[in-house]
Parts: C-alpha cells; structure tokens; sequence
C-alpha cells in the first residue's frame, strides 16, 4: 500500500521507510528535467523586477554620487551597511548546517544542506555587493585588494578592521563556494547519467568533474568532505566576529562593547534560520520534495530559531546592563534613546519580531505547522534587518558630539535598494531550484532506512523516539 | 576503469549488504585491483577492499599552515618593511592586529587546496564533457563490484565465484568480445 503525502512528510525514521534509492534519483532530478511551473516563472519575474530596480538605482547612483541616499552628518552609514551584515548573517545557517551539524553527526542535516548551503553563497553574494557598491567608484575596488601598483606601491591599511573584513568576506565566500561544489560533484554525476540531451549531458559532465564514484574516489572524497567541515567551522565563527569588529573597535556609543562578537554570530544563525525556514517551506511543496525535508526537519530548524532567538534576547538585555554598568553617560543615553527616542519603533520592531514572535514555537502546534512557520520566520527576517538597522544607525544618531545628533533619513533610493536585494537573492535561489539537485542525493541515499527495498533495513531503528533530532549518532554513515 | 587488456568479471547488486559481503569476500580471497562502485559512499567500504585510509590529511594541513604564514609574513612585510607608516601610534610590527588576516589566508589557502589535492591528485579527476560509467544505474541505486582475471584467478573460476556472491547480473568483459558481452543472469 502506497503511504499517503501525511504519512510521507512525518516519518517515524529520518525519511519514511518507503523511500528507495532509485526514488531519491528520481524526486530529486525531476525538477531539473520538468518544464517550470507557474509559481516559478511567477516568483521569477517578481524577483527580477525588483532586482532590476536595484541595479537601476546602482546606475542612478553612479552618475549622481552617493549623496542619493539618506546619508549625511553624523550617520555616515546607513543603510548599505545594514543590507551587508543582514545578508552576510543570513548565510551562516547554511554553513552552520553544513559544517557544525556535520560534526555533530546529525543525520537529519542531509535534507535540508544543499538547499540551505545555496542560501549562504546567495547570501554572501548579495552582502558583497554593498561594501563594493557603496565605495561610490566600483570600479576601483581593486585598490582593497594589496597589489604591486605604481603608487609606490602603497598597501592596505592592514590594522584596520574593514581591511580585516575584505579577507573574511573573500574567504567566506570562496570557502563555502568550494564545500557546496565538493558536495555537489556526486549529484552532478547523477543528473549526467540522467540527462537525455546532449548539451545538457556536456555541461553536467563538466560540472560533475569526471565522478565515477569509485570506493577509492569515496574514501578521498569524504575524508575532503569532513576536512572541509573542520575548516569551516572556525570560519563561519570568525567571519560575523571579524564583521563586529568594525563597529566594536570603534569608540561610538553602544558599540564598544566586547559582547559584539559571540552576539552578532548568535543573531546570524537566528537570521539565517529564519531564511531557511523561509526559504524550504515554500521550495519543497512547489519541487515536490515533502518527503525529504519532511515536517520533522523544518520543526527542527524551528526549535534552532527558538533558542538563538533567546540568546539574541539575553544579549539585547546585556546591552542594557553593560551601559547601565558603564557609568559613562554617553553609553546610558544611547541605550535610552534607542528605547524612547524617534526611531524606538526600529528598536521595538527587532525586539517584538526577534524576541517575542519566536516565543510561539514553544507550542508544538506553532512548531509543526507550514504556515505559523513562515510567518515568524518572515517576522524573524524583518526583526533582523531592524537589528542591524538599531545598532548601527541608531548609535551614529547619538555620538559623542551632542552638537551633531540628527536623525537618519532613507531616501527612496534606499528603500529600492533594500527591497531590491532580496530580489538578487530571490533570483539566484530560484535559478538554483531549476538547474541543479537541491537536495544532496548521495548523502540521502545513505541515510535510508532500505534503500534497495530488501527489507533487510533497520525500519524504525534510529530515531523512533522523538522526531530524527537525535537520530543517527550511533550509526556508522556520515551525514 | 577497466584496463583494455584485460578480462573482468563484474558483478551488479542491488542489495548493500551484499555487495559490502562481495567486497570483504574479494578480498579475503585474495583478488587484485578490484573496483567498487558506489552510488553514495558506504561508510567502511575501504577497509573491506584494503584501501588504506586517504592519505590528504597532512598535506592539507601543510597547505592551511604555509597560507596563515604568507599571510602574517605579508602584513608584516608591507606594514614593516615596504612602505611603515605610523598609525595610531602603534608598532609598525602590531601583530595582534595580524591575527585575522593570517587566520583567513590560512583558511583560503587550506580550503583550496583540499578541494584541489582530493580531486585532481588523490582521485586523479579531470573535468570532461563526457563520461561514461559502466552502467548509468551506478549513479542510481546499483552497486558494481569488478575484478579483474590474473594468472591466479582465471576467467571461468572468476566468474563462477562472483555468482557465488549473489548478485542481480554477472557481466564479463574480455578485451576483444567487450562489445558482443551478453548480460547472464545469475
């Protein structure tokens, strides 16, 4: 008896225990042979409008300088730097999902990388362009790069912590690039030995790097695959760490504190949670894939948002308590005109979105239900935004030279610019969707119950208490 | 895979446990050069074949240290040596504020160099516009185990110890019948 779509998508064992090998293939690969459906063109073309009006504004800001946007004495950083630290935030779940959780050895993982590793370089590749956009002259962006030049040669500033970030960023990126493509390699080999076309059989040839999946290519293969989660991980540590640097050196109110690191980690991975949940609970109803990242998987990232969301909460309270401590009357003013003052609304928004809206995962119900999740998580996302927002531009409203204080004022060509880069990332994502497997096949088709469908499996073995959290750490296959 | 001289025996399964139980059997009886193909990695399966454990741990490691050295090495150089300017009144050597950019070059550099070390040297991968496996099945759901005939282990005895395996299909592959290979069904 076939299994129905509720039985599929709350499996006892990781994956419900129907679901062979060949299945895998099959679901997986689909999407990338099937004409697109409606939603797909529909989302494409909205994500392509805004992208488009935020390249436009590129060009308007181009010939008109960057006094386009609401910049001016004292907030010198507005919202470009805001769109950067949200965007590169957001990535870390993917690495974090891909790396932490690898060495973790949670099984449960291998639905939901591929798709939430593609977030992270989405992610990093929308954040990139606003520390070279926001230059003014792009096309001198080189100069943050050290190299041999006739200026002397001059050289980076390398004591400063935007330098330090040009390394980090380019690092993130490139790192994650690499993991993602490692894993990628044996799904490319399988949609080659699919494609019936003969272009397409060329160009996953190619992508797929000769695969054979030979034992002796495997046993490389995951010794690569676990070396590169070592690498990450102290890496996508570092990186939001490296990006709080550039405010906590710096001598502004309510920034110079050391709780920046570990709290802007902390509300990366909240963030980027929240994307993810945002992300897979629509992607897998429109690819089909609901009985890969099953309802236990998305409840799992629920109960992720949950918990970040009190550690950025506690962290927002110890903000409170450092400038109270401080005796110094700039750090408490600050923090009591962020409660009180004209743009308390940023600060009561992120603390309502990232505090308050999480609190309902504590309730299975919320946790387990498509459409409660993605709307926290879509509160998540915009209580996020305005955290950056809060710390950054609020702090500058109030420096330390009272005569300076004003407000921070986004121009339209801000607002385009905000709404326009979750375009680019909508675009990049939905492109993804089409063209390459979004779930890691290879990694799935280990982590079956019986895959060839002997019977010989272990049905309900790992896993059958509670929902897949803890399944797996006793069994021999990665993850 | 196959070298075009030689003669092989390839045994196709469906079942893992079997064809894991085909590989310890292989060998324990002695077989050289056989290879096993996956279609997702089996935890384990190289020390059933004797493969050694992959060596591309230390070079990797090697790569990642040598990196977070040219980067320190690059900052000190430039900060120091090139062009020193005073800034902030630190040192020009102030290396505290080196850590993170020596930290990242090391990252880099190790990053790629696993990627590159895994494929091209320890898997001896090349991108190519076509490869063929000997069944598309082996990206599927089916597992392959060949062995090759040597004068210890002929042809007919070969094939009569691979049914012995049960797997779905036997193949043989002699060098100059390949094409005209019939499937038999064990």
């Amino acid at each position: 008896m076939r299994p129905t779509l509720a039985e599929l998508e709350n499996p006892i064992t990781l994956i419900h225990h129907s679901v062979r090998s060949r299945d895998v293939t099959k679901d997986v690969t689909a999407p990338i042979f099937r004409a697109p459906n409606l939603t797909w063109w529909g989302g494409l073309l909205i994500s392509l409008l805004m992208l488009m009006s935020m390249w436009l504004t590129f060009a308007v800001q181009m010939c008109e300088g960057i006094g386009i946007l609401g910049l001016n004495k004292p907030v010198m950083w507005g919202s470009y730097i805001t769109n950067f630290v949200f965007w590169i935030g957001i990535g870390h779940a993917g690495t974090l999902i891909s790396a932490i959780l690898f060495l973790f050895r949670q099984r449960w993982r291998t639905s939901i990388n591929r798709s939430a590793e593609a977030m992270t370089i989405f992610a990093v590749a929308t954040a990139g362009l606003f520390p070279l956009i926001h230059t003014g002259r792009p096309w001198l962006d080189f100069w943050l790069f050290p190299y041999p030049n006739d200026r002397g040669p001059l050289w980076p500033q390398f004591r400063s912590p935007l330098m330090w970030d040009v390394f980090a960023i380019s690092t993130y990126g490139t790192t994650s690039v690499i993991f993602w493509y490692l894993g990628l390699i044996p799904d490319f080999a399988t949609v080659r030995d699919r494609c019936t076309n003969k272009f397409q059989r060329m160009a996953y040839s190619l992508a797929a790097f000769g695969w054979r999946g030979t034992a002796k290519d495997w046993n490389h293969y995951e010794r690569a695959y676990a070396q590169f989660a070592w690498i990450s991980t102290p890496l996508v540590l570092s990186v939001h760490s490296t990006v709080s640097f550039d405010f906590a050196v710096a001598k502004v109110p309510g920034w110079h504190t050391t709780i920046f690191p570990p709290y802007f980690v902390a509300g990366a991975i909240f963030g980027g949670f929240g994307m993810v949940v945002f992300l897979l609970a629509p992607m897998r109803s429109m690819l089909k894939l609901e009985k890969y990242i099953t309802i236990n998987h998305l409840e799992l990232c629920n109960k992720i948002i949950l918990a970040t969301s009190m550690i950025v909460g506690y962290a927002y309270t110890m903000e409170f308590v450092a400038a109270w401590f401080s005796e110094s009357p700039w750090e408490r003013n600050q923090f009591i005109y962020r409660m009180t003052g004209g743009h308390a609304w940023v600060f009561w928004t992120m603390f309502l979105c990232n505090v308050v809206s999480p609190q309902f995962f504590w309730s299975k119900r919320v946790r387990r239900s498509l459409m409660a999740m993605f709307i926290i998580s879509i509160f998540v996302n915009i209580g996020m935004w305005f955290e950056r927002a809060n710390i950054f531009m609020l702090s500058l409203e109030r420096d330390h030279i009272t005569a300076n204080w004003r407000m921070w004022v986004g121009t339209k060509f801000d607002w385009i610019v905000v709404v326009g880069s979750f375009g680019w990332f909508m675009f990049l994502f939905l492109l993804f969707c089409r063209t390459m497997p979004t779930v890691a096949i290879a990694e799935i088709k280990a982590v079956l119950s019986d895959p060839a469908g002997t019977g010989s499996g272990d049905h309900g073995g790992h896993g059958s208490h509670g929902h897949g959290s803890d399944a797996g750490k006793e069994s021999p296959a990665h993850g | 895979m196959a070298k075009r001289e030689r003669s092989w025996v390839l045994g196709y399964f469906r079942d893992p446990a079997a064809f894991q139980a085909a590989c310890s059997a292989s060998h324990a009886a002695g077989h050289h050069d056989q290879q096993a193909y996956t279609p997702y990695p089996i935890h384990g399966l190289e020390k059933r074949l004797g493969l050694r454990r992959s060596w591309i741990g230390r070079p990797v490691l090697f790569m990642l240290l040598f990196g977070a050295f040219l980067g320190f090495m690059m900052q000190l150089w430039m900060m120091k040596y090139d062009w020193p300017l005073i800034i902030a009144g630190k040192p020009f050597n102030s290396w505290p504020a080196f850590v993170v950019i020596t930290f990242e070059s090391g990252i880099l550099l190790g990053a790629l160099s696993n990627l590159l070390i895994c494929l091209l040297i320890a898997c001896r991968l090349l991108p190519a516009t076509e490869t063929r496996l000997p069944s598309p099945r082996l990206t599927d759901d089916t597992f392959l185990l060949a062995v090759p005939a040597d004068g210890n282990h002929g042809l007919p005895a070969l094939d009569a110890w691979m049914r012995g395996q049960h797997p779905d299909e036997v193949v043989q592959v002699v060098p100059d019948l390949a094409a005209a290979a019939e499937p038999s069904h064990a």
